[in-house]
């Protein structure tokens, strides 16, 4: 039986009375591929925040492999939604990443750090930037050395908030196949708005909306997820055609 | 040409232009990259409060100076997680009501306040040997608390969500930081003024980080360049008989766009 590596019961969060998630019950075992959809301002950020306790929830209860948020950082790697970012901060990407390898105050950094940096930055392709200062490299190059930092932790769950946003083709599919090998050492999350290539790769899906209106595995999660977009219909503005769903 | 360096208070001029390099060099630099300039302004003119208690009760106005504005730069820095207040609401009430108790501090001071306007505007001629064996104090206490969290500032500065999300307490160490802020307007305070303070705090980190994407290599550009500008401008203001302080000042602007320019020209594609 596999562990759960999170457990939300019964969340509620609200921001200045606006309720941004409502009563959400998410169980996630430790080895699970999961995708979380749903339109913009659905609150996908929301819930992974609150998951890495950055953001308290009014009511309800959020356990990481057993324990509070806060206390199982550690065995959390996170991909943040890129939104804008400092450019010409002055920081490598050698850097970048190896902050991912934090221990706390007054501990130095490695040699084996540096290796786990060398390995992520390999598995993303951006070796060879190392060391390129941040602000020179593309919007997809930043995602890609972002997600080495996330995996350079050796994370048990791994928290990604739209990784592909930015990611040519070629590199997606490379992503993909990265998630489908690690998926075996851990659990992945991530927020999507691409159903079409997501529900080939990962195993479950949630469509969020304020609500969590369907988790399943993706074959019987599609009719929910129809329904569940029937009422945001925001995705159509994503512009994802209703058919591809159904062609699955 | 070096004549005036036999004088005993021009000794001192110098030393306390290295010492100060030394603050604005290294915490300069997070004040740039991290843009707490406006918080820094804060604390610089909030301590001016700190200045009137050391007369109001006849002790060194440095000494006190030092509590006071470690207390603002942590109400400042403080007050706006607690209270719904924004932080540059905070920061532009701290402002001013610490200038504010300065001058009352002043009022109920007995006599009248001798070399108030050297803690305005500096007077890097004379400062006492006492003052700079407390700024060297205060720079190596500076150095150390960077040696050893150093990892900790950089975390927060280039992605504080990140930062916690690693376990730093991002909180604390911001704290921690605008602490150095408040201990380094202190160093500062004597040589350029409190109305200058914040000049010294940016302008040289500002020029470095043109030139170099290293931080390390910044903070010893920004120390370096501190020493020949704030040395500059000192040997400017005596030969010219200029206030020290509103020279140094200059020097640093004039460098600022210099550099600017040269960088700029160097970037310039080449043409055929
Ligand atoms: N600081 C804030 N103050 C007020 N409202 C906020 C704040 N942060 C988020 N919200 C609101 O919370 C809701 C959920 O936001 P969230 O970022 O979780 O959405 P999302 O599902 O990630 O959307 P997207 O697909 O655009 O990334 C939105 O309606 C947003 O307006
Ligand atoms: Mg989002």
């Amino acid at each position: 039986m596999a562990k759960n590596a999170v457990v939300m019961e019964g969340i509620f969060y609200e921001i200045n009375g606006i309720k941004i998630l409502e009563d959400i019950n998410l169980t996630i075992k430790e080895n699970d591929f999961l995708a979380i959809i749903g339109p913009n301002g659905g609150g996908k950020s929301t819930l992974l925040k609150i998951i890495m306790g950055l953001l308290k929830p009014q009511k309800g209860t959020v356990k990481v492999f057993g324990h509070l948020p806060h206390e199982s950082l550690h065995k959390i790697g996170y991909l943040p939604q890129i939104t804008h970012f400092e450019t010409d901060f002055p920081i490598n990407v050698f850097e970048t990443v190896l902050m991912g390898r934090y221990h706390g105050p007054l501990h130095n950094y490695s040699k084996d750090d540096e290796k786990s940096v060398l390995k992520s930055l390999q598995n993303v392709n951006m070796l060879d930037y190392k060391e390129q200062q941040i602000g020179e490299l593309s919007g997809g190059q930043l995602q890609r050395v972002l997600i080495a930092r996330a995996l350079t932790r050796e994370p048990q769950i791994l928290l990604l908030d739209e990784p592909t946003a930015s990611i040519d083709p070629q590199m997606q599919k490379n992503f993909y196949e990265l998630l489908s090998k690690l998926r075996n050492e851990m659990a992945v999350v991530m927020v999507s708005h691409d159903i079409g290539v997501v529900s080939s790769y990962v195993e479950t899906i949630a469509c969020l909306n304020r609500r969590l209106f369907s988790h399943g595995p993706v074959e019987t999660a599609k009719k929910g997820l129809e329904e569940a977009y029937k009422c945001p219909i925001d995705l159509i503005a994503h512009g994802i055609p209703h058919r591809v769903l159904r062609e699955h | 040409m070096l004549e005036f360096l036999q004088y005993q208070f021009m000794q001192n001029a110098f030393i306390a232009a290295i010492l100060v390099s030394i603050a604005c060099g290294v915490v300069g630099t997070y004040v740039v990259i991290k843009k707490i300039v406006f918080i820094s302004g804060g604390i610089s003119h909030a301590a001016f409060g700190g200045i009137g208690l050391g007369y109001l009760w006849g002790i060194n106005p440095i000494l006190t100076a030092i509590p006071f504005s470690i207390i603002s730069a942590i109400l400042m820095g403080g007050v706006s997680k607690k209270v719904n207040i924004s932080e540059d609401t905070a920061i532009g009430i701290m402002w001013s009501v610490g200038m504010a108790l300065g001058i009352i501090f002043i009022n109920l001071s007995p006599g009248y306040a001798p070399d108030l306007f050297s803690y305005l505007f500096g007077s890097i001629l004379t400062v006492p040997s006492s003052d700079l064996v407390i700024m060297l104090i205060l720079d190596l206490i500076i150095i150390f608390t960077v040696l050893a969290f150093n990892r900790e500032f950089m975390a927060i500065s280039f992605d504080e969500e990140f930062a916690q999300v690693i376990g730093v307490r991002s909180n604390l160490f911001y704290m921690v930081l605008l602490g150095l802020v408040a201990l380094s307007v202190v160093v500062l305070i004597k040589v350029v003024g409190i109305i200058m303070v914040i000049a010294l705090l940016t302008i040289p980190a500002a020029i470095s980080k043109q030139f170099t994407y290293n931080l390390r290599n910044l903070m010893i550009l920004s120390i370096g360049l501190g020493m020949v500008l704030t040395s500059g401008g000192l040997w400017l203001s005596y030969l010219f008989d200029l206030s020290s302080g509103a020279t140094i000042v200059i020097v640093l602007g004039i460098a600022f766009v210099i550099a600017s320019l040269l960088k700029k020209s160097l970037e310039q594609p080449i043409k055929a």
